[in-house]
């Protein structure tokens, strides 16, 4: 089932409708775990393609269960070992000997959000976090939730069980509701019209690059391609997560939120706590913050420790870009990932130390250096996502036809378009948020968001009913 | 963007109407700018003003008249009427020494509505056989959009008396949808003119509202252009159509009762037209122009169990067989092309210049073959030659 459809709202109501229909926390469990396997069989073509999940699924339940009976350290570090690999195993990556994959073909969607919850269960039960006797029911309705199964957000446990499995009935309030209807038209008007629109302008953009005899029409035609995906992508992604969102809200779940104005960020270190949060927030916790203590228990020099945020920065996100996929081409991207949040530390650092950190935080306030800063952000990440988006043959047909002089003045001129644009940008918000009415942002009334919401879900709906071509699969749904 | 609203002012009762209103406000505002916006892109001007009242009691286009049309799916086209009032730049009481005249008897498609003139199957026959014949050829275009058959069948004193070489008759199944007691008053009773599938009949017993919110509905081009995109889509096109009933069923086989009618009915209708052509020594041509529907069904992937889309054109190959008749299913020459459908205006349902192409391939193809007047025009290679490519 696909999330940007009108069958996923007729599913989500039908959910939302037998869930509020009996108080019992029971029947409550049974309408959601009845759902969440409802919604798991629109993607599997029969049981053997289902198997190898539902064993990843027993086995992370298991490792839960041993972990909370209290295992040893290294026990737990065993479990959780058994699980990367079977994660990787499943996911055929391409470091594992290929003749031990399984021979046929299987379902891996929502693997990788799966991996998270499953990891972070075991993680925090082996460190005594979880002591609650987690049932079988609430752990299936918890790693498979329908809404975030695809593609996330990744919730915690505790932040799920908060609303879900308590004996009250969570509340839906008339302003949840008006809430949920914004967060689905607007996402519905990201994924299906404007991530349509960039998609097709991308994939225009390709065509035209190989066409284009001149290097300024190569440059155009690059920084269309680059630009355009980054968007399509912020659409696709963020269009995704508001619709669950929503979704979630119509039985009492209150989803994290993945993305907050990531092209504002200043930094790249900003960024990453901007744009898919949750995976981020995930690594700072069960990454960054371990392999960062145990740089510091290796290396307990305190002039060291600036720089040990440094390496685990790298660390983290070069594993954030493998994450995203099985090919070089990510590890690539994981590289420009950690380079990017490393070097920007480095920076922060090396700042911090030459002009005194007072110095230096009045100087990162000036209006020129956040633009400046904010240009530069956005280029980096547009620059890398070349590898996420783009295979070996592609990548080497852009830097063919650019060369080294064509690629500098392409970056060059990505930096002065985005410093200009994105202040522009941030200028206009400030500037439209600035008109208040009885005490508030006019635009963030509920009046104006109606309106607004109302409008874009319309044009999306008819989009939806009437395009030639289905709207464009979330991306990273195949993650 | 993706940050919860701030919980601003408190959710008061008054919302629960001033919400909804605005909703619906909202909704008004867009479907009136989207019906400008559409009526700015999808241009619509101008009507058939041509068209009075002929002296079989049948609709005709009034000779020596000009009309200019533009139809929100299609260019601009000029509807010239010559000295008898047919869409053909030849004048028709005055023959030319040594030519070939072609009366072409039909409905919208045969006067090639929506179409301009020279892209139209009838000029570009007209040019290519003058080439082939080293004759003059020129097809006196009778056609009348929204005619019925029967209509049309009533016209054909009227063509036989220009003298032609060949009576060329160009039904669709749309006109082949029509009553079939149609049939049965078509050589005495009243005559009424048949509506186009695109022209809805209106309902006539229905109640002031249900109709003015019809009207309203059927003027609107907004929903023209979200079917036009709608359509474009083979798969649901397909869908949709095939949930009609019987306007669908010519397509299903075994056929229904109603369908074996009309075709007893054409039958008897096509044996009377053959008779009188026979009488005067002027060959008869049938040719069967497809539906956008049958276009998209020779999408093998799309093909539905029992539907057959060149089931009307051998049923009424059978009927043309027993009268003498040539006969020609255009519906062959559409297999040819990579999206037959796209050949058709997507709403309106007419063929559009490339579709005019292909009809014009189809029946020079067997013009050249079987009808006397052509047989000496031009051999065996000139035929493979000019099928091969277009006319």
């Amino acid at each position: 089932m696909t999330i940007a459809s009108l069958e996923f709202l007729g599913f989500t109501a039908a959910v939302a409708i037998l869930y509020w229909l009996f108080r019992p926390l029971w029947w409550r469990q049974a309408v959601l775990l009845a759902a969440n396997a409802g919604f798991l069989a629109t993607f599997v073509t029969g049981i053997t393609s289902i198997l190898p999940l539902l064993g990843f699924l027993a086995a992370g339940y298991a490792g839960l269960r041993a972990c909370q009976r209290g295992l040893s350290r290294a026990a737990a570090a065993f479990v959780l070992v058994v699980v990367t690999v079977s994660f990787f195993w499943l996911k055929r990556y391409s470091f594992l000997p290929q003749s031990s994959f399984l021979p046929f073909s299987y379902s891996v969607i929502g693997l990788s959000y799966i991996f998270f919850r499953v990891m972070h269960v075991i993680i925090d039960a082996s460190g005594g976090d979880l002591p609650e006797r987690i049932s079988p029911v609430a752990y299936l309705n918890y790693v498979l939730n329908f809404t975030s199964l695809v593609s996330g957000p990744i919730q915690r446990y505790p932040h799920y069980a908060e609303t879900q499995l308590t004996a009250e009935r969570p509340v839906l309030t008339w302003p949840m509701i008006g809430r949920a209807s914004e967060r689905i038209a607007l996402g519905f008007f990201k994924v299906v019209v404007l991530s349509a629109i960039l998609h097709a302008v991308h994939t225009r953009a390709l065509a035209d690059f190989a066409a284009a005899p001149a290097m300024s029409g190569r440059i155009a035609a690059v920084l269309t391609i680059t630009v355009g995906y980054t968007f399509y992508l912020y659409c696709n992604f963020s269009g995704y997560t508001d619709i669950v969102i929503g979704a979630a809200i119509f039985y009492g779940l209150e989803l994290p939120e993945n993305f907050n104005h990531p092209f504002s960020s200043i930094n790249f270190i900003e960024f990453w706590s901007r744009w898919h949060i949750t995976l981020s927030d995930w690594l700072r916790t069960y990454v960054y913050n371990p392999l960062t203590m145990a740089l510091m228990r290796r290396f307990p020099a305190p002039e060291a420790t600036p720089f040990l945020g440094v390496i685990a920065f790298f660390v983290t996100f070069f594993l954030i870009g493998l994450w995203h996929g099985q090919t070089s081409e990510f590890a690539v991207f994981g590289v420009v990932l950690g380079l990017g949040v490393s070097v920007n530390k480095l920076f922060q650092v090396g700042m911090g130390m030459w002009l005194g950190r007072r110095r230096y935080r009045d100087v990162s306030g000036r209006r020129l250096y956040r633009a400046v800063a904010r240009g530069l952000t956005f280029a980096w990440f547009v620059s890398g996502l070349v590898f996420f988006w783009g295979n070996w043959a592609v990548i080497g047909q852009l830097a063919h036809g650019l060369g080294l002089a064509g690629g500098l003045a392409a970056f060059g001129s990505l930096v002065v378009i985005a410093i200009a644009v994105l202040e522009a940008g941030v200028s206009l918000r400030d500037a439209c948020l600035s008109i208040r009415a009885f005490g508030s942002p006019v635009l963030r009334s509920r009046y104006s968001r109606t309106v607004l919401c109302t409008a874009a879900g319309a044009i999306a709906v008819a989009a939806l009913l009437v395009m030639a071509s289905p709207a464009p699969d979330i991306v990273y749904k195949g993650f | 963007m993706s940050r919860p609203p701030p919980a601003a002012a408190q959710f008061r009762r008054r919302d629960l109407v001033i919400i909804p209103l605005l909703i619906l406000a909202t909704l008004v505002v867009l479907a009136a700018a989207g019906e400008i916006c559409s009526r700015l892109i999808f241009v619509e001007s101008g009507a058939e003003t041509c068209t009075m009242r002929g002296p079989a009691g049948v609709t005709v286009m009034r000779p020596n008249c000009t009309s200019y049309r533009k139809a929100a799916e299609g260019p601009p086209t000029v509807n010239a009427y010559n000295d008898c009032g047919y869409r053909t730049p030849q004048p028709c009481h005055t023959r030319p020494p040594d030519g070939i005249r072609v009366a072409l008897m039909g409905t919208s498609t045969a006067q090639g509505m929506k179409v301009p003139y020279p892209e139209t199957f009838a000029a570009r026959l007209t040019q290519t056989l003058t080439k082939a014949c080293g004759r003059p050829v020129e097809f006196q275009n009778m056609g009348v959009p929204g005619a019925s058959l029967a209509a049309v069948y009533r016209r054909t004193g009227e063509a036989l008396a220009m003298q032609p070489d060949l009576l060329m008759l160009v039904i669709t199944p749309v006109e082949m949808r029509n009553p079939e007691e149609e049939f049965r008053r078509s050589r005495t009773g009243p005559v009424r003119a048949a509506g186009h599938p695109t022209a809805t009949p209106k309902p006539v017993a229905a109640e002031p509202w249900v109709s003015r919110i019809s009207d309203l509905a059927y003027q609107s081009r907004l929903l023209v252009v979200a079917q036009h995109f709608l359509f474009q889509d083979r798969a649901t096109y397909i869908r949709l159509y095939m949930m009609h009933g019987d306007e669908a069923d010519y397509l299903r086989l075994p056929y229904t009762h109603a369908w074996q009618q009309r075709l007893h009915e054409f039958d008897a209708l096509l044996g009377d037209m053959a008779a009188r052509t026979k009488a005067a020594g002027v060959p008869m041509m049938l040719v069967l122009v497809p539906a956008r529907i049958q276009a998209a069904l020779l999408d093998p992937s799309l093909r539905q169990p029992d539907v057959d889309p060149f089931a009307l054109g051998r049923a009424l190959a059978a009927i043309a067989r027993r009268h003498g008749v040539i006969f020609q299913d255009a519906l062959g020459a559409f297999t040819q092309v990579a999206r037959p459908d796209d050949m058709f205006y997507a709403v309106d349902g007419h063929l559009a210049g490339d579709g005019h192409r292909l009809v014009a391939r189809a029946i020079l193809h067997r013009l050249l073959q079987s009808a006397a007047p052509f047989s000496h025009c031009a051999g065996a290679r000139y035929v493979s030659r000019q099928t091969a490519a277009s006319p």
